[in-house]
């Protein structure tokens, strides 16, 4: 043994080393704590070898919380009473309807300087050689709202009106591979199988939905309500690129006057002066009458004098240029003049009359590339909501109505009427209900109360968009540290899921679940790792947004394919059982409509699960 | 029992393994374990000087290999044929033939250095010309610390053609120095004149270096696992990635952040190399001193990762001309010096623009003065009332520096900025502070330990240094349990300003 040299450290060093070592595999035995109100991990140093069960033994605790979910928010603040909602709705139209027709207030103010087109119904009348859906959109029956009526109503006046022909003569892609019954183009470039729709609505809303998106001959709307994490256009921007890539459409959708966000938002261009703008998560520091009147976009845009604002599309997405038509939605008491401004050269001036109804201007042109509105007077207790920016005639608009740390309730603090009288402009088709994450907590897994809320939720968007289907999302992923500092999934989000889930079988809607479609996706880790998320593990990012957009266009995609496969192979029976056709004829329909052919198996496929669209 | 044992040996072996994933930092726990197995056997190894040679070489070439896997054959590689090449230098004497080898030696390390950090840059740079797909992306690995064992080798060689040092007569000795562990992977960058003296020494220890070891060890960390990281993932980072998310406050405060989160990622990591090496027994020059004390840019220099700055000044500013050749040509050296000092930080545009405006920035302070002689080139000449002046101009030069080394893109930088100017919101900055407050605590601990007089750290290290080993143990756990509890620590969640 070597004499220790007594300035030398190096054996006292290594003696301290193994000290060291020592004292922190015994701190590892140290179960996790609170001490004063701080949150103490265990701290284990051999959490690569050895894991403690730390997990188990805190969500049990936190479980055996009676009705923990019933303390994640204050269910009084949040009382909602549906007959009041429906009340309200109905009287504000009476209101309107009770007056004499020429003392009935305008509601839409048009500018149209569109250069007249010429009706296409000629191309019409030689159903023939358009597109193989047209065989389709004939035998199609009526759906369960009023695009069916309507089809039937214009059919009247012109017998193809509703027809294929009315669709672009050169199919996009996406179309033709329907057609040939492959999945569409985009499909599986992003994302890794499917994450299927799951309808729980016995009258099958969502196929009233895919009818609609199929065959109507004007704008489909979706109108997507969520928090931040939809917040700047995010997910919705490629939701609406690929439903306008292959049904249709243009635009960017609903944009309000002003709001403190907008230059986050890459879909289109914001420049707003003069407005006091409020949100509806502060409904208690909105001064009255404004805090009455939110629309479910969640903001109300108060002009001082000479209020502005001005939008540029952008290309930040392909088709968001395509707008050829505007609408401005107001509430204007007194009478107000609003000046519009459309690419910068021509320009309108509206005497808008003072009423308490909510009011449109529709600017309609060839291409709308810039716009700007001014309020030149009449700014008192004027309302202001937003615009939407669309393409004429057939395909998709949707509309991004994100607020921040709203858990979906706030939309019991909207205005019924206002969200009906909008509706009443636009007619939504499908309502997507995107919340969950601002409940959501690590350890908490009982969500019953939530989940009740997110029923009348639904009531309350059926109330005030009676047209629309209801799709409920699912929480998205996220993620939380674990005991060693790894990123781990919270472990609420299944409990939150199944809430929802439970909520959509009870309210009759749809449901899809956005955490599944992610995990497919590599989960919220990978999510971060690629760079389509932020770092809380929670936000997703544009190409985040595209990711799950894509997987949530493809449920959609696929269920539309669905019916489209359904009503052919119906279409091609009736035609099987007519007496006028040949035998060779015959011979080839039966061939098709055998089950190992492609449209044969579509069927079955859409017979069994027939609650999975 | 016995499967549980399995699969720990199994877990074990796969945690022994070179893994891309998880690199061997000196603040895990898997170091620590390897560095006690390792300094156990290192402390009875005294007097045996080759094996003890051998046997640091072995646990560096694994601690190597831990991250970068094979990879470890290039620093064996650029050892081996630097060693010739600077014997061979050594030898001859016409000075063409010097030239020509000091030439190739310099021609082998930026070649190694080129290919595997700059390729794909240079082929983006290609096909943003020509168009894209005119090249193919080559996605070559990065060996970890690439760019500090070139440095380092480069200078051996240079300085044995400038006649400065004498070769090496064994070959593992140059590769005990080329591959030493503590500062391998991120430097500070220590010049073979400096280390190779001590490779051969015998190992002493004294309580003030290991005191000092300890101290640099608990500082490295605290900067590095405690405030680095924990800003960064819940502050920094988000308003980078999305600053029109963020108030002006926040985008200010975000670059503030980052300043502090970068000096104390790489001190904290120098000082825990310095500190490991000093329980080793070697000396290691200071590679920060407190930089953002600096009333100049020029002194920013002077405190700011001195070994790359003294690096760069003798082998490439100096080598460029440095000032002896006229004014505008001292100008264009230094700007060039700290446009390739930039592009070394990484393959990226951004670097190059950081490297420029530190560039310039030193080029007019130079000018400056030249027409002030009266203006003092370092904070402690100056006037006690122009100093905290100084120290907050440079501050910002410096922080400008920092977004543009930090943000992805030059939009990035012109959106931080616009939030700053345009939306900066002030009344939202007590809800800020309130909904942050961790993080504007550990923001505002780390300036406040930085800006105390040099005479509190002197304090603060006889503190350590003469403290009982009992207590320096104790320290020592309290701290890595601190950063252990930082780790698992919940992450802030985003709060968003109604503003």
């Amino acid at each position: 043994m070597p004499q220790q040299n007594p300035t030398d450290y190096s054996s006292r060093g290594c003696k301290a080393i193994w000290a060291l070592i020592l004292a922190l595999i015994l701190i590892a035995f140290i179960p996790p704590q609170t001490i004063l109100g701080v949150k103490l991990r265990r701290a284990n140093i051999l959490s690569d070898l050895v894991t403690f069960d730390d997990r188990t033994a805190a969500s049990s605790s936190s479980a055996s919380k009676p009705e923990a979910g019933a303390e994640l928010f204050d269910a009084r603040e949040f009382e909602v009473d549906m007959k009041a909602v429906t009340e309200r709705i109905a009287s504000a139209k009476t209101r309107t309807e009770a007056r004499p027709t020429n003392e009935r207030p305008e509601l839409t103010y048009t500018w149209d300087i569109s250069t007249p087109k010429t009706d296409p119904a000629p191309e019409v009348t030689l159903p023939k050689k358009s597109a193989p859906a047209t065989d389709l959109k004939a035998d199609a029956r009526p759906s369960r709202h009023g695009e069916a009526d309507k089809a039937t109503a214009s059919d009247d006046r012109h017998p193809f009106r509703d027809t294929a022909a009315h669709r672009p003569k050169t199919m996009p892609a996406e179309r033709k591979a329907k057609h040939k019954g492959v999945k569409p183009l985009g499909h599986a470039m992003l994302s890794s199988g499917e994450t299927p729709i799951e309808d729980y609505s016995p009258r099958q809303a969502m196929k009233a939905f895919y009818d609609t998106l199929l065959r109507a001959n004007r704008p489909v709307r979706i109108a997507v309500l969520g928090d931040s994490f939809i917040e700047g256009d995010i997910l919705t921007a490629d939701l609406r690129e690929r439903l306008q890539s292959v049904y249709g459409g243009g635009g960017t959708g609903f944009t309000p006057f002003s709001s403190p966000l907008t230059a986050y938002r890459r879909t289109v261009k914001t420049e707003a002066k003069g407005w006091n703008v409020h949100n509806i998560m502060q409904y208690k520091r909105t001064p009255a009458p404004l805090n009455e009147n939110f629309y479910v976009s969640g903001w109300v845009c108060a002009p001082s004098q000479g209020a502005s604002s001005r939008w540029t599309m952008t290309d930040f997405r392909p088709r968001l240029e395509e707008c050829t038509t505007a609408r401005l939605f107001f509430i204007s008491p007194r009478t107000s003049h609003i000046e519009v401004e459309v690419n910068d050269s021509l320009r309108h001036v509206f005497e808008v009359e003072g009423d308490a109804a909510v009011r449109q201007i529709e600017i309609r042109a060839d291409r709308i590339d810039r716009m700007a509105m001014k309020i030149t007077d009449g700014e008192e207790g004027f309302v202001g909501y937003g615009a939407i920016f669309e393409k004429e005639g057939h395909g998709v608009v949707v509309d991004n109505y994100s607020v921040r740390s709203n858990n979906g309730q706030a939309m019991f603090r909207t205005n019924p009427s206002v969200n009906a009288q909008v509706d009443g402009f636009l007619q939504y088709d499908l309502v997507i209900l995107q919340y969950g994450l601002n409940i959501m907590q690590q350890g908490v897994h009982a969500y019953t109360a939530y989940s009740e809320q997110i029923v009348k939720m639904v009531s309350y968007v059926r109330e005030c968009f009676p047209h629309a289907a209801v799709l409920v999302l699912g929480v998205s992923e996220r993620s939380v540290k674990g005991e060693s500092g790894e990123f781990e999934p919270m472990d609420a989000i299944p409990h939150m899921m199944q809430s929802q889930r439970h909520a959509a079988q009870t309210a009759e809607a749809a449901f899809w679940p956005t955490s599944e479609a992610m995990q497919r996706m590599g989960g919220m880790e990978q999510f971060v790792q690629n760079g389509w998320a932020g770092k809380d593990y929670t936000h997703i990012n544009y190409a985040g947004g595209q990711r799950i957009a894509y997987a949530l266009f493809d449920a959609l995609n696929s269920g539309a394919r669905q019916v489209y496969e359904q009503r052919r192979i119906e279409s091609r029976r009736r035609k099987y059982h007519k007496s006028v056709i040949d035998s060779l004829q015959k011979a080839k329909i039966r061939r098709e409509l055998l089950p190992g052919s492609v449209s044969g198996h579509e069927l079955t496929l859409t017979v069994t699960n027939r609650s999975r669209i | 029992m016995i499967e549980g044992f399995e699969a720990m040996i199994g877990k074990m072996e796969s945690l022994l393994l070179y893994d891309s994933q998880s690199p061997l930092i000196f603040s895990s726990g898997l170091f620590l374990f390897l560095f006690a197995v390792f300094y156990t056997i290192y402390g009875r190894m005294q007097r045996t000087t080759m094996l003890r040679i051998v046997y640091v070489i072995l646990f560096s070439l694994y601690f190597y290999y831990k991250s970068s896997g094979i990879y470890f054959l290039l620093l064996i590689f650029a050892a081996t044929s630097d060693y010739i090449i600077a014997r061979l230098i050594y030898r001859l004497q016409r000075p063409v033939l010097r030239r020509i080898l000091v030439v190739a030696s310099v021609g082998i390390n930026l070649g190694m250095l080129g290919y595997f950090k700059y390729t794909d840059f240079l082929i983006q740079i290609a096909n943003d010309l020509f168009g894209e797909g005119f090249l193919q992306f080559q996605n070559i690995f990065l060996p970890v610390g690439i760019s500090f064992f070139v440095f380092q080798s480069m200078s051996y060689t240079i300085d044995i053609y400038r006649r400065q040092m004498r070769p090496l007569d064994n070959w593992l000795e140059y590769l005990f120095y080329l591959s030493f562990f503590p500062q391998l992977v991120a430097g500070p960058i220590v010049r073979a004149r400096d280390f190779i003296p001590q490779i051969r020494q015998r190992p002493q220890i004294t309580r003030e270096m290991f005191g000092m070891g300890v101290f640099l060890l608990l500082t490295g960390l605290f900067k590095k696992a405690i405030i680095s990281d924990y800003i960064s993932l819940n502050f920094v980072d988000r308003i980078f990635d999305e600053p029109l998310l963020y108030s002006g406050f926040e985008c200010l405060m975000g670059i503030y952040g980052y300043a502090l989160q970068i000096y104390c990622d790489f001190s904290g990591y120098s000082d825990m190399a310095i500190g490991i090496a000093l329980l080793m027994g070697f000396h290691f020059p200071k590679n920060f001193d407190a930089p953002y004390k600096s009333a100049t840019i020029t002194e920013f220099w002077h405190r700011w990762h001195i070994s790359l700055s003294t690096w760069l000044r003798d082998y490439l500013y100096i080598s460029l001309g440095g000032n002896r050749k006229g004014r505008l040509r001292t100008y264009v050296n230094l700007l060039l010096t700290m446009l390739l000092g930039g592009l070394w930080h990484g393959a990226a545009i951004r670097f190059i623009l950081w490297g420029a405006l530190h560039g310039v920035a030193l080029a007019l302070h130079k000018l400056w003065m030249g027409i002030y002689p009266r203006a003092k080139a370092e904070g402690r000449d100056m006037h006690w009332w122009s100093r905290p002046f100084g120290i907050v101009f440079t501050f910002h030069i410096v922080c400008l520096g920092w977004l543009m080394f930090r943000a992805e893109s030059m939009q990035t930088v012109e959106l931080m900025l616009h939030q700053i100017f345009v939306n900066f919101h002030p009344q939202i900055i007590l809800q800020v502070v309130e909904g942050y407050t961790v993080v504007f605590s550990l923001i505002a601990l780390g300036y406040l330990l930085h800006w105390m007089p040099q005479s509190a750290d002197r304090l603060a290290q006889k503190a350590v240094i003469r403290s009982p080993l009992a207590l320096q143990v104790a320290m020592t756990v309290v701290m890595i349990w601190v950063v252990m509890q930082t780790k698992s620590s919940d992450i802030q969640p985003f709060i968003y300003f109604q503003f």
